[in-house]
């Protein structure tokens, strides 16, 4: 039988992940009749699991946006989001452009009850009116989505390398 | 494609400036970062302080970073790097025991307490910040002797010969 200070280097050569398969079975049958040395080898292993069980910890929710900020990435995030709004309100003057006009009875019974929403209204008018002149030269009948569609693909493209140079431009700065 | 092949397209893709990969190489990294930090300085504030430096230097560094060569250490070394400085700036020794280190029971434990390996935390935390990197390093994030070799710049045997002694520290503490 091998001596129990040859055991615990054989232990040891466990943690440190270098016990051949033969020590492996020279160090399982030694602890099978050694109590002593099985404690060893069982709290060595509780010690290995426990270290490698233990938890992740994690910085603070805004980390990447601080990191990427000062990377140089801040306009891009701005600018991607001015992107998303602003082809999603175009989105929504185009479907609006289909809905209009309301029936007539509905909105001046809507208007009337609030003058609120008139105010609104008529500054969505204005939004949706503006924007209607900016896509004009895509969309030649109102009710054909055949330019419709590809003017608004085309807004996006531009807007992503719009979006992509200015990204360049940011990190040149930096 | 192989988790190697993707985090080298990832690391090309971030030296181009790609925003999206630069964001996906924190979230894949931050976490065992700052966990390796936290346990090195014991503090909450300044290991995302020190974990920031970490990820600020990588990115700069990362078109001289050779792609031939293991990422992941690479990483390590320049968070041991920083964790040295900041030891170094706080006067901690780093190869002994630091008494004010090992006794802070600041709010941070007391969430601990809370985990279910709260025992071993206050045990490693126990250790010298040179033997609680190799515990860390080896156990915890297993790295090889190798890597750690090339992260700590140490020689293979003192790792071996720190760590064993780590091990048996541990062992008395966790008792």
């Amino acid at each position: 039988m091998m001596k129990h200070k040859n055991i615990e280097l054989l232990i040891e050569k466990m943690m440190d992940r270098e016990l051949t398969p033969d020590e492996l079975e020279v160090l399982k049958t030694h602890i099978q009749h050694c109590p002593g040395c099985r404690m060893y080898y069982e709290e060595m292993c509780s010690i290995n699991q426990k270290l490698f069980d233990l938890i992740e910890f994690y910085p603070n929710h805004n980390f990447n946006e601080r990191v990427l900020r000062t990377l140089g990435f801040t306009k891009t995030f701005a600018w991607k989001r001015l992107a998303t709004v602003f082809s999603l309100v175009w989105l929504a003057s185009i479907i609006s452009i289909f809905l209009i006009p309301w029936p007539k009875e509905l909105m001046n019974l809507v208007l009337i009850r609030s003058p609120k929403i008139l105010t609104v209204y008529e500054n969505l008018s204005l939004i949706i009116t503006s924007l209607f002149n900016l896509i004009k030269p895509f969309v030649h009948s109102l009710l054909n989505p055949g330019y419709i569609i590809p003017g608004l693909a085309l807004s996006i493209l531009l807007f992503y390398i719009l979006g992509k140079e200015i990204t360049k431009e940011a990190r040149c700065s930096f | 494609m192989s988790e190697k092949d993707n985090l080298k397209d990832l690391i090309k893709r971030a030296i181009r400036d790609d925003e999206e990969a630069c964001n996906r190489i924190l979230n894949l990294y931050k976490g065992r970062i700052f966990s390796y930090v936290y346990r090195m300085v014991r503090n909450y504030h300044d290991a995302e302080d020190i974990t920031f430096d970490v990820f600020i230097k990588c990115f700069k560094n990362l078109p001289k970073f050779d792609l031939s060569r293991p990422f992941i250490p690479w990483l390590f070394s320049i968070a041991h790097n920083q964790v040295i400085d900041f030891f170094r700036k706080h006067r901690i020794e780093y190869e002994y025991l630091d008494e004010r280190q090992s006794t802070e029971d600041g709010p941070e434990s007391r969430y601990e307490k809370k985990i279910i390996v709260e025992k071993v935390e206050k045990a490693i935390a126990r250790l010298s910040p040179l033997d609680r990197e190799l515990v860390i390093l080896f156990h915890k994030e297993e790295h090889s002797y190798q890597e750690i070799s090339e992260i700590l710049n140490l020689p293979i045997s003192t790792i071996k010969t720190r760590l064993h002694r780590a091990r048996k520290r541990l062992r008395e503490l966790i008792k």
